[in-house]
């Protein structure tokens, strides 16, 4: 038997151990079973990173008599990629995914406070712990052994060789595993009638979203990075499922402060973290059963029914608990008036609910097609976008509205005073934009609606800039930065909220005002487009190790200025013959010009595709954005303010 | 006035509505999946990779276009070679209505609640600033729960109320001060 195996067995023994102290502990009242059950857990904790460490022990010794290891890295493998494929695969991601959530359980014993209500949320994730484990030594095993040892491996998909490969999938896990926290955490509250749960899962809910966010965003640079058609998001089956949890833990985030200031959404709040939970199941399922068809997918595995099956047991489990807790779960009720925060809360979350199950459903609509109508079809981008698109922009007029209405009540006077220059900021905007000849109405209607997103919050600010100064009459530079370091979670998710703003300018400008051209080239021909000149300076074909590539020299100049030598290839790897375009982009400061070579003939003339792709820069600035609000509103308080 | 909305109304479709332009393979192959096997769109398929299928598929197009197809006859002469599978979005009509109809259906009964519990509000309380939320202790936070709660966290019911009502006072002087600044 395998070390790796072996470890991953005592691992499991002890997550069961765990969850069985913890239980009796708190019963019986036994500080005994408690310590037991956390020693529990520090050991799962160290036997899961001793099986990650046999794992890359396998990897860099090229031990290819582990069939995950001889599927995934051959000799000449570079070491980054080395590392990287650890993630490759289905069983070794279900690994990855199991050792982050160990750190987390352990990160979650170490800092908070040790209390019943802890115990149980720890007794909780341990659990979902269990089912990680048990699936990877019955149906998933990454230390599966073959008969034979080959000479050498498969090697990585050339599509993976990539450095989006060494961060996405890893992001992306810290996201998912942290997510659970919440979940767990509602369920242990509810079971004990205690509220505190919601103050205590914010710091875990809000680092996990970060990282799920930035998995997000990385997937999406990777993508336009190196796919090489030019686009970041493809609505593909495993990127939707990625965005489930995403959605479901932002409504969330916002619904959670109802809660917090006025006792209400107590039920919807744990039902968010249901969901959320179900989602993340739902992404791995989708990702690792090769039910759904997917770019991203892992191919066919047994993984299926174990997932499906889990996932309807937590169903049933959260949905009794609350069932026979209903009673304490009453909420209070919300509304002192509807023109206060409070309705755009809720709305918001419908909004963001409603996108996720419609994402869900676009999701699953082939399988539900084919089962009742026995014919296969597809869901592509255009539901996505035609269901999404109108959502997405209620929802950034929402959060014009938020802003500026106060909680609880707003009057009649209040409400105009505070909407009346955002409202004139927009209309001169798009009068101006309007005037200057852009009149595609989408375009308008949108950055109408993140204009006035934006003014609404830089007014936010101004006010309370003018307020904080007049009263603590603290100098020029201090005062700028009071507000928000004052109200941290206010301005961190202003912050959030401009980057979300800023990113949806990228949107638009990428999906509506992108530009594709064709050019056939030979060398030392030149073509104008739209005010730059592309000229086909070189052409160059060489061998390299394991693979042939074609590559050209494209020099793009802007009305005589030279701004740069574009330099795409098309790889063709010998292993499989398989053919790869690699892109080259070059940025200015307002788009990209992203370059493909399609191809090139024995005389030389070389087939290219030329897109431009306007303000996608503001898509990753909006990534940076989106980090620092977060970590402002994550940024520690002073202890022991009453 | 309903003639001006009406106006409006013409004028604005107009705006939205695309001059008609010389049918483009690319425009056909964003609604087409590439057959290979790839699960994407025919007009991304071959930027990403070499692809005969979709190299063929797109000839297959303009062909069509050359003969004077437009967009629906294409789409459908492409379903009856490939099968329903090679469409990108379902029609909104027939059984895949139930695909489109889903999210409204969800909008107007999500809609209808908020709407009715808008309309509940008694025994409506207001703790705590978001903001201040976070600045005060969990033991204080569950006692200040009130009616569910009872006494939990240690504090007991009158220590409770007294919070709530410094809470109360606090954030009313916040919103004067508030309303002197602005």
């Amino acid at each position: 038997m395998d070390a790796g195996y072996l470890i991953l067995l005592f691992a499991l023994i002890y997550a069961i151990f765990s969850i069985i102290g913890f239980i009796s502990g708190n019963r019986r009242k036994s500080e005994r079973d408690i310590k037991y059950a956390k020693w529990s857990i520090a050991a799962t904790c160290l036997l899961l990173t001793a099986s990650a460490i046999t794992m890359f022990f396998y990897l860099f010794t090229h031990d290819f008599r582990v069939a995950y290891v001889a599927m995934h890295t051959d000799r000449n493998l570079s070491l980054v990629y080395t590392v990287s494929a650890f993630w490759a695969g289905s069983a070794g991601s279900l690994l990855l995914w199991a050792w982050f959530l160990s750190l987390f359980n352990l990160g979650v014993m170490l800092k908070e406070k040790n209390d019943t209500t802890t115990h149980y949320a720890l007794a909780i994730l341990q659990s979902i712990q269990v089912f990680f484990i048990f699936t990877l030594i019955s149906v998933s095993n990454p230390f599966e052994r073959l008969d034979f040892t080959p000479l050498d491996g498969v090697g990585l998909n050339p599509l993976l060789k990539d450095p989006g490969m060494v961060v996405h999938p890893p992001t992306l896990f810290i996201g998912y595993a942290g997510l659970l926290i919440p979940f767990a955490y509602a369920l242990s509250g509810i079971l004990l009638n205690d509220e505190r749960w919601i103050l205590r899962v914010r710091k875990w809910t809000l680092s996990s979203w970060l990282f799920l966010s930035l998995g997000i965003f990385l997937g999406g640079w990777w993508s336009y990075t190196v796919l090489g058609w030019g686009g970041y998001w493809a609505w593909d089956a495993v990127e939707n499922a990625s965005l489930l949890p995403w959605l479901t833990s932002t409504a969330f985030l916002h619904s959670v402060m109802i809660q917090q200031v006025k006792r209400g959404m107590r039920l919807w709040n744990i039902l968010l973290c249901v969901l959320t939970f179900e989602f993340i199941m739902f992404g791995t399922f989708v990702t690792r059963s090769g039910i759904i068809s997917s770019v991203h997918a892992f191919g066919l595995s047994a993984l299926g029914p174990y997932f499906i099956a889990y996932m309807l047991v937590m169903l049933l489990f959260s949905l009794g608990v609350m069932f026979t807790r209903y009673g304490q779960l009453r909420s209070r009720n919300i509304f002192e008036s509807v023109a206060s925060k409070e309705t755009t809360f809720l709305l918001n979350n419908l909004i963001f609910v409603m996108s996720a199950f419609t994402i869900w459903w676009g999701v699953i609509y082939p399988l539900v097609h084919e089962t009742i109508q026995g014919v296969k079809i597809s869901v592509g981008p255009g539901f996505y976008n035609q269901t999404q698109a109108p959502l997405y922009l209620l929802l950034i007029i929402l959060m014009g509205f938020c802003v500026v209405i106060p909680w609880r009540r707003a009057s009649p006077g209040e409400l105009t005073r505070k909407l009346r220059y955002p409202m004139a900021v927009t209309i001169a905007s798009v009068t101006v934009t309007a005037a200057l000849g852009l009149i595609n109405v989408y375009t308008l209607i949108g950055s109408a609606s993140l204009v006035f997103a934006s003014t609404s919050m830089v007014q936010e600010y101004v006010l309370d800039y003018g307020f904080i100064r007049r009263e603590e009459r603290s100098n020029l530079l201090k005062s700028f930065i009071r507000p928000i370091s004052k109200r941290r979670r206010r301005y961190g998710g202003y912050i959030v909220h401009i980057a979300v703003i800023v990113i949806c300018f990228g949107i638009i400008g990428t999906m509506l005002h992108a530009e594709t051209y064709s050019l056939t080239l030979q060398r030392g021909q030149s073509a104008t487009i739209s005010g730059y000149t592309f000229s086909l300076q070189d052409n160059d074909f060489r061998m390299e190790e394991e693979k042939r590539v074609w590559t050209i020299q494209l020099g793009i100049q802007q009305e005589g200025r030279y701004l740069g030598t574009a330099t795409p290839a098309v790889e063709q790897y010998l292993r499989d013959e398989q053919f790869l375009g690699k892109v080259d982009i070059l940025g200015t400061t307002l788009q990209d010009i992203y370059v493909i070579l399609e191809g090139i003939d024995q005389e030389g003339t070389a087939d290219i595709n030329v897109k431009f792709m306007p303000l996608v820069g503001f898509i990753w600035a909006g990534g940076i954005i989106l980090t620092v609000g977060v970590i402002i509103a994550l940024f520690p308080r002073r202890r022991g303010v009453k | 006035m309903i003639r001006k909305a009406i106006a409006l109304l013409v004028l604005l479709t107009w705006l939205v509505t695309p001059a008609a332009a010389a049918l483009t393979v690319e425009e056909v192959a964003r609604e087409l999946y590439c057959t290979c096997g790839c699960n994407m769109i025919l007009a991304e398929c071959e930027e990403t990779m070499i692809c005969e299928v979709a190299k063929n598929m797109k000839g297959q197009i303009q062909t069509m276009i050359d003969e004077g197809k437009n967009k629906e006859q294409i789409l459908e002469a492409m379903q009856r070679m490939y099968g329903a599978v090679v469409l990108a979005t379902p029609p909104k009509e027939g059984f895949t209505l139930t695909l489109w109809i889903y999210p409204v259906t969800g909008l107007v009964i999500g809609g209808a609640v908020i709407y009715l519990i808008s309309k509940r509000r008694t025994d409506v309380e207001w703790f705590h600033d978001p903001d201040e939320v976070l600045e005060i202790s969990e033991e204080e936070f569950a006692a200040l729960g009130g009616l569910e709660n009872k006494g939990y966290g240690g504090l007991s019911k009158e220590v409770a109320s007294r919070y709530n009502k410094l809470f109360e006072e606090e954030y009313r002087r916040y919103k004067d001060r508030r309303k002197e600044g602005t």
